[in-house]
């Protein structure tokens, strides 16, 4: 009681609350602008928040992180743009949502639920730090391999009816996953003698143009002379009525179970989380069918995911000092810096730390909340724009984005390219959800792989509980879907042959 | 100012909804044929990895497996595509549009080639109202006082805020 007394009473400086506000501005500014992610913002902030006493440079730190977090899901909802790879999947349904005119419940909805989901994580941060990080401590390479494939098993999921193509899309990312490095030897693979390629695709510009320059240049490629094609020039309802509240329930409790599991998994993060959450949403979901056209449950429940993993990855942050993503890898350098060493003695010698960062994430997620509460009225002029303003602002505001991310034009080029592969994927009705998931779990899945293999040959996944509980569940996921299709057809076509009239 | 452009420029909408794209045999080969030609040169490109230490598990085995995916996947496209070819979810492309995306292109490699040469504020605001013009947009304000504006924008974010070396 006295560590959370003295851990909240340490806050009560003003200061904190004005580096807290600061944090909030400008993680919320860049969470929204495509391309710059919440770690290129916290990094550039620790540069000058270290002169700042620890409370006060952690208070900008994590407001910026929570923050980012509700930004990034404004131009996903309204121009299909990731803000962060942690919105990735708010575009599935997100856009749609926009373009049936339901903008304005999209974006409410989303702050409400990434709240909820914030607050799970510091709650769990609070209440359940230590004996998660000992579960984490369990994933070797064979249970990373088992989880890599449940989550690549969402290929399936997020490639809706074009199951064959979503899976070749699926597959050309896990090829693109392969540019650069090998991960266990180090040689050079695919990179053309370029050195911008040996540390792999950036991922940046791959959802940028896939998503972001995608989508405007089919807009172009679509335009007729004199024609002016229909705006999102309305948000529709702003409050989401009692049913829609009632709709996002559901989802939103699978989205904070799933964010809390995966936040505490190092280096697994909000995107993959988002992506696993609206896979389980749509599973367990009355309307499955409606996910990917513009379904709240489908905004719901990768929101509530991405946010959810921030408590998770701070835990495993403090708790064992190995960064839970790369904004707690920033933060932790930080923390180090200032004489604060995360780790199983923290909670132990410090325990009103934990408590002051965990109250400090608690007001920021308050402080962001209300932020895009108001926020949200003046997006209503930014939609009125015409297209072409619109095209002009997107493209631009991705070049400079992508190119800000590391300062380097490669990644620009790169970005127009993946615009033009994004555009002749939709032409072709590939979808680009599992090209980016295949990019992501690329990676994970070929090293941790081939090092379960080189230690202990298949055993060593085949002997592994939590690696056998997680490809079971890998292959129900694929199955029972279609095992229950199957299961419902041939008890209709019984009954029809049983009642012919009736049939 | 956005705001006086939206009023005037945005308002009645109505326009009939273009038909979808219809379903096409060739164009599902087409790509089957595509994702075969990657899947092949995948297989081929695996000499170029040259691997420090031989060994089975080595840097070439995983992009093998994945080679011999896109060639599994590509006969199950060309088999779906005969039997029962889907049309994408798209509107048809036009030959306007096609000719204004090209000219986008255009416009943003000069950009990039000219950005190496000049200041940041210098080719950008050109840049802005060259999207702008293709795209339809004509006017001052369209031209000039949209790009100012947008350009002033960005460099105020990325340059002065986020310190990117624009």
């Amino acid at each position: 009681m006295s560590a959370l007394l003295d851990g909240v009473g340490a806050l009560l400086d003003p200061t904190i609350g004005l580096c807290l506000l600061i944090g909030v501005l400008l993680g919320t500014l860049v969470g929204a602008i495509p391309g710059v992610t919440a770690t290129m913002a916290v990094a550039l902030a620790a540069g000058f928040t270290l002169t700042l006493e620890p409370l006060q440079g952690l208070s900008v730190l994590l407001a910026i992180y929570v923050a980012a977090q509700f930004g990034d899901r404004v131009p996903a909802i309204l121009i299909n743009t990731p803000g962060t790879p942690a919105s990735i999947a708010t575009t599935f349904d997100g856009y749609p949502l926009a373009k049936q005119g339901r903008a304005g419940v999209a974006l409410t909805s989303s702050a409400l639920v990434s709240a909820f989901g914030s607050v799970v994580g510091i709650l769990i941060l609070i209440f359940a730090a230590q004996p998660l990080a000992g579960i984490a401590l369990q994933f070797g390479p064979a249970e990373m391999f088992a989880l890599v494939v449940f989550g690549l098993t969402m290929m399936v999921g997020v490639s809706g009816e074009k199951v064959a193509k979503g899976l070749v899309a699926g597959v050309v990312g896990l090829l693109l996953g392969t540019v650069g490095r090998d991960p266990i030897t180090g040689d050079q693979r695919f990179t053309l003698g370029l050195p911008e390629l040996s540390s792999g695709i950036p991922f940046i510009a791959a959802i940028v143009g896939l998503f972001g320059i995608a989508e405007v240049f089919n807009q172009i490629v679509c335009a007729r002379r004199g024609a002016r094609p229909a705006l999102i020039t309305q948000l529709g309802s702003w409050w989401p009525s009692r049913s829609e509240r009632r709709e996002l329930r559901r989802p939103a409790a699978i989205g904070a179970g799933v964010g809390a599991v995966v936040g505490v998994i190092p280096a697994a993060g909000g995107d993959i989380a988002g992506v696993i959450a609206w896979d389980q949403a749509r599973r367990a979901s009355k309307h499955p069918e409606k996910f990917g056209k513009g379904s709240l449950e489908g905004l719901a429940a990768p929101d509530t995911a991405s946010t959810a993993t921030m408590g998770g990855s701070v835990t495993t942050t403090l708790a064992l000092g190995v960064p839970g993503d790369s904004v707690m890898a920033v933060m932790l350098g930080s923390m180090i810096i200032w004489g604060l060493q995360p780790g199983p003695s923290l909670f132990v010698n410090s325990p009103d730390l934990v408590f002051s960062l965990a109250t400090i994430m608690l007001v920021a997620t308050a402080v962001t909340l209300g932020l895009s509460l108001l926020r949200l009225q003046g997006v209503v002029k930014l939609l009125a724009l015409p297209q072409r303003y619109l095209w002009a602002v997107i493209i631009t505001f991705c070049m400079v984005g992508t190119f800000a991310v590391q300062n380097n034009p490669f990644d620009v080029a790169l970005m127009l390219v993946f615009g033009v592969l994004g555009l002749g994927m939709r032409r072709f009705g590939f979808p680009a959800g599992p090209m980016v998931l295949g990019l992501i779990l690329g990676p994970l899945a070929e090293s941790n792989l081939r090092r379960a293999l080189l230690i202990d040959g298949a055993n060593g996944i085949l002997t592994s509980p939590i690696a056998l509980a997680l490809l079971a569940l890998s292959v129900l996921a694929v199955a029972g879907p279609r095992l229950r299709a199957a299961a419902r057809s041939r008890r209709r076509k019984t009954e029809r042959d049983r009642d012919p009239v009736a049939g | 100012m956005m705001s006086g452009i939206t009023e005037q420029e945005s308002a009645p909408e109505a326009e009939a909804a273009p038909p979808a794209l219809a379903a096409s045999r060739v164009r599902e080969l087409g790509a089957a044929a595509v994702v075969l030609a990657a899947g092949i040169g995948v297989l081929l490109a695996r000499s170029t990895i040259v691997a420090a230490h031989e060994s089975e598990l080595g840097p070439q085995w995983w992009p093998t497996v994945l080679g011999v995916a896109l060639i599994v996947g590509a006969v199950a496209l060309a088999t779906l595509g005969l039997t029962r070819p889907s049309a994408p979810e798209e509107e048809p492309a036009s030959g306007h549009g096609v000719a204004q995306l090209i000219a986008v292109l255009a416009l943003i490699v000069g950009y990039g080639a000219a950005w190496y040469q000049l200041h940041f504020l210098v080719v950008t605001v050109p840049l802005i109202a060259g999207l702008v013009f293709v795209t339809g947009g004509r006017g001052i304000r369209a031209l000039l006082v949209f790009p100012l504006l947008t350009t002033g924008l960005l460099y105020v974010i990325f340059g002065l805020l986020l310190q990117v070396p624009l």
